[in-house]
C-alpha cells in the first residue's frame, strides 16, 4: 500500500510537466524562453483557432446544404406526369351509379384546329378536308380556312380514325388540340338526372351543372360522383314507362321509383328523353324534365294524404265513415263521386272506390288550418330539395279559399311534381317519417332522422289500405303476384281554356311494395294517354298507369333483392315447376 | 508536412465526394425511369379508362336485353322462379340408408357397387 502510495504524486507531476500546464508556465514565465514575441504568438494562435473554427463552420454549412440539396430533389414536387398518374387522367370527374357503373365520363379526344394564315391551297385543302370528314360542308370549310383569324375551329372530338386519316392528308396549317370529351355510355337511359355539358364540358343541365365545381375540380384523386341511381332499375322503368306511351299514345311520361327508407331515388325517368351526348338534336319538350320541374294536378292519388292526415288527427276512426249519397253543394260548385256508389261510405271504403265526396268531408272535418299545415310538413307547399336545378314549385292556392280546402282533398287546384308527390307517398309509408328525396347514395349508418309527419300506427294504416286498393280497388291492375304490392290511383283532368277537359288527362299510380315491409315506392305518370282495345277503350289510371307500375315492379324487384312472397296457390305452382324441371 | 489526420481527412473527402456523384447520378437515372414508368402508367391508366367506358357502353342494359330478346329464349323472371334456400325440398333417403344397410338405391351407384363385386 505505502509502494503505491508513493508512486502516484510523481506520475502527475510527471504529466504535468509534459502537457499543457507545461505551456502554461510557458507563457507565465517565458520571457526568459522566447522573447519579447511570445504575447503574438498566442494571440495568432487563438486568431488561428478562431479562422479554423470558421472554416470548418462553413464546410459543416456546405456539406449540410449539399445533402439537403439532393435529398429535396428527390423528393421535389412531382412531375405533371407523376400526379396525373397517381390521380389517374381526370380531366371533369366521371359520374357512376350506386354500384359503380359508369354513367358519364371524361375521354380524351381531339380537336382539329387551322390557322388559315398557313394554310396554303384553301379550296384543295376544303376539298380534301370535307372528303375525310363528310359533316363539314366543302364551303363552309373553305370559308374558314380563307378567314383571317390566326385561329380557327375545324371540328371538336375527332374520332381516332378520322384524326389518322387527317395526318395522312399532311396539309399545313392544321394542327390538333388534345382535348376531353364527356360521354355518356347508357346514351338516353338517365338523360334527365345526369344532364349535359357543353362543348367546352360546363355543366348545363341536370346533376352535371348542380355538382359543376364539384366535378370540375375532383377532390385531387378523382373520385367519381356516387349517384343514387341503379342502372338496372333505370333501365326497366325506362323501357316500361317508354312502351306504355306507346301503347297509350301518351304526350308524356314520367316515372320513379324511390328507396322509402333512405330517400334515394333509384330510378327516375321522364319521356320523351334525349341522348345527352347529342344534345344538339333534342328540343325542348323533350329536355323538360317532368318528374321534378312539372307541377300537375294529380287528382286522387292526394287522397292518400287526406285520408293519413284525418286518421292521424284523430277526426275519423277507420272504422267510422261519411254519408257519400249526395253530392257536395258549396258556393257555386259541385262536388261528385266518379262511380258514385249513393250511400254511406266507410274510411277504407272511401278510399278504395277513391269518392270525392267521403274525401273532401273529411279534409272539412279536419279543417283548413291542420290541412295546410299538414300538407306544408309533408312538403308539398314549397319548392322540394333535390341535387337538380331543375326543380318546380309547386302551385298551391293563393288566396287559398274554403272550397280549396275540399278540392285538394282529393287532388284538384293544387299542382305538385311527381317527386313531391313520390317523397310524400314513402312518408306515408315508411313509418311516418319525411325524409328528403337524394340523387346521391346515401350512407346507410348516417340517414336523415326525418320528421315524424304521422304516427308509425297511422301508417301501418295505411300500408294496409293501400293493399286494399290493389286486392279490391281501383288498382287491381297493378297486382304482382308475390311482391304483396298497395298503391293508389289517380286520374285527374288537365285544366283547359274553359275549366277542366275531359278529353286530356293525367293518369298516374303510385305504389308501394312489399307492402308488409315497404321498401320502394314507385310512381307511374302518364300526360294525356289515350285508351285503346287492351284496356277497352278507358285512358284512368287503373287501366294505363297501374299495369305498367305492375310491370315494372314484377322486373325491379328481383334486381333490388326484394323477395317474393308467395301464397299457397302460388306456392304450389313453384312446388310443380321444381318437380317439373 | 501533412499530418494522418489531415491525409485522412482529404481521402474522406475524395471517397464522400465520388459517392455522392455517383449517387446523384444514380437517382437521376432512377428519377428518368421513374418519369417513363410514370408516364406509362398514366398512358395505361388512360386505356382502361377507355376501356371502362367501352365495356359500360357495350354492356348497357338497353343493348343487352336487345341482344338477349334476339338470342335468347329468357323471359322476365317470375315470382314463382324464385325461392328461399331452405325452402327446398330435402333428397329424401331411402330407407336402406337410415337403417344402416349400405346398398344404394341410386341405379348408377347400385351398377358401381355390383361391379366393385369380386
Amino acid at each position: 500500500m505505502s509502494g503505491h502510495g508513493n508512486g502516484r504524486p510523481t506520475d502527475v507531476v510527471l504529466a504535468a510537466d509534459a502537457g499543457y500546464p507545461a505551456r502554461l508556465r510557458t507563457a507565465g514565465s517565458g520571457s526568459a524562453v522566447l522573447g519579447p514575441e511570445a504575447p503574438f504568438v498566442v494571440m495568432s494562435r487563438k486568431r488561428l483557432s478562431i479562422v479554423a473554427m470558421f472554416f470548418s463552420l462553413a464546410f459543416i454549412v456546405i456539406s449540410a446544404r449539399l445533402v439537403d440539396l439532393t435529398w429535396n430533389d428527390m423528393e421535389s414536387g412531382p412531375s405533371a406526369g407523376r400526379e396525373n398518374a397517381a390521380r389517374g387522367v381526370v380531366d371533369r370527374a366521371s359520374i357512376v351509379d350506386r354500384n359503380g357503373e359508369i354513367l358519364a365520363t371524361s375521354l380524351r379526344s381531339a380537336s382539329l384546329y387551322a390557322n388559315p394564315a398557313r394554310v396554303m391551297d384553301t379550296d384543295e385543302a376544303a376539298r380534301r378536308l370535307a372528303r375525310v370528314l363528310p359533316d363539314l360542308s366543302r364551303d363552309a370549310l373553305a370559308k374558314k380556312l380563307s378567314s383571317d383569324k390566326s385561329f380557327v375551329w375545324l371540328k371538336r372530338n375527332l374520332t381516332p380514325r378520322q384524326q389518322w386519316k387527317i395526318n395522312e392528308l399532311g396539309l399545313p396549317g392544321l394542327a390538333f388540340q388534345q382535348e376531353h370529351r364527356r360521354v355518356y355510355p347508357h346514351g338516353p337511359l338517365a338523360a334527365h338526372a345526369l344532364g349535359f355539358v357543353d362543348i367546352d364540358n360546363n355543366g348545363i343541365a341536370g346533376i352535371e351543372r348542380y355538382f359543376d365545381d364539384e366535378l370540375r375540380a375532383p377532390a385531387g384523386d378523382g373520385e367519381p360522383l356516387v349517384m343514387s341511381l341503379d342502372t338496372r332499375a333505370q333501365h326497366v322503368l325506362r323501357s316500361e314507362l317508354g312502351k306504355g306511351m306507346r301503347a297509350f299514345s301518351a304526350k308524356g311520361a314520367a316515372g320513379i321509383v324511390l328507396d322509402v327508407h333512405t330517400g334515394e331515388v333509384i330510378a327516375l325517368s321522364s319521356l320523351p328523353d334525349f341522348n345527352p351526348n347529342n344534345t344538339g338534336a333534342s328540343d325542348q319538350n323533350s329536355r323538360f324534365n317532368r318528374v321534378t320541374l312539372g307541377v300537375y294536378e294529380l287528382g286522387s292519388v292526394m287522397k292518400t294524404f287526406t285520408t293519413a292526415m284525418a286518421l292521424d288527427a284523430g277526426v275519423v276512426k277507420l272504422s267510422g265513415g261519411y254519408d257519400a249519397t249526395h253530392p257536395i253543394k258549396f258556393d257555386r260548385h259541385i262536388i261528385r263521386d266518379d262511380h258514385a256508389k249513393k250511400r254511406w261510405l266507410s274510411v277504407p271504403e272511401i278510399f278504395m272506390y277513391s269518392s270525392n265526396i267521403g274525401s273532401a268531408k273529411m279534409a272539412i272535418d279536419v279543417g283548413e288550418k291542420r290541412q295546410r299545415r299538414f300538407l306544408d310538413r309533408i312538403g308539398l307547399t314549397r319548392k322540394p330539395a333535390l341535387e337538380l336545378p331543375e326543380v318546380g314549385s309547386p302551385l298551391v292556392p293563393d288566396p287559398w279559399r274554403d272550397i280549396n280546402t275540399l278540392t285538394v282533398a282529393y287532388g284538384h287546384g293544387i299542382a305538385i311534381s311527381p317527386l313531391q308527390m313520390t317523397s310524400a307517398a314513402a312518408a306515408m309509408i315508411n313509418g311516418g317519417r319525411m325524409i328528403p328525396a337524394t340523387l346521391l347514395k346515401r350512407d346507410p349508418s348516417r340517414l336523415p332522422e326525418g320528421d315524424q309527419v304521422v304516427s308509425a300506427d297511422t301508417s301501418a294504416i295505411m300500408r294496409r289500405l293501400l293493399r286494399r286498393v290493389v286486392e279490391d280497388g281501383t288498382g287491381r291492375q297493378a297486382n304482382a303476384r308475390g311482391y304483396v304490392v298497395g298503391g293508389k290511383t289517380g286520374t285527374a283532368e288537365k285544366p283547359g281554356a274553359n275549366g277542366y277537359r275531359d278529353d286530356a288527362l293525367i293518369s298516374s299510380f303510385v305504389a308501394d311494395f312489399p307492402s308488409d315491409d315497404p321498401k320502394y315506392v314507385v310512381l307511374v305518370m302518364y300526360d294525356e294517354p289515350k285508351g285503346n282495345a287492351m284496356t277497352q277503350g278507358f285512358a284512368s289510371a287503373g287501366w294505363t298507369a297501374a299495369p305498367v307500375a305492375r310491370r315494372i315492379i314484377e322486373r325491379i324487384a328481383p334486381i333490388l333483392g326484394v323477395q317474393p312472397v308467395l301464397d299457397e296457390q302460388e306456392a304450389s305452382d313453384t312446388m310443380l315447376i321444381m318437380t317439373n324441371g | 508536412m501533412i499530418s494522418t489526420p489531415a491525409i485522412a481527412a482529404l481521402a474522406l473527402t475524395a471517397a464522400v465526394s465520388y459517392g455522392l456523384y455517383e449517387l446523384k447520378y444514380e437517382v437521376q437515372g432512377l428519377e428518368q425511369r421513374y418519369d417513363d414508368l410514370s408516364r406509362e402508367l398514366m398512358n395505361e391508366q388512360d386505356s382502361v379508362h377507355v376501356l371502362k367506358a367501352e365495356w359500360s357502353y357495350l354492356s348497357r342494359p338497353y343493348r343487352v336485353q336487345k341482344l338477349a330478346d334476339r338470342f335468347l329464349s329468357l323471359q322476365p323472371t317470375k315470382p314463382a322462379q324464385i325461392t328461399h334456400f331452405q325452402d327446398l325440398p330435402l333428397r329424401k333417403l331411402s330407407e336402406d340408408k337410415i337403417s344402416g344397410n349400405s346398398k344404394p338405391t341410386d341405379p348408377l351407384l347400385r351398377s358401381v357397387a355390383q361391379e366393385q363385386q369380386p
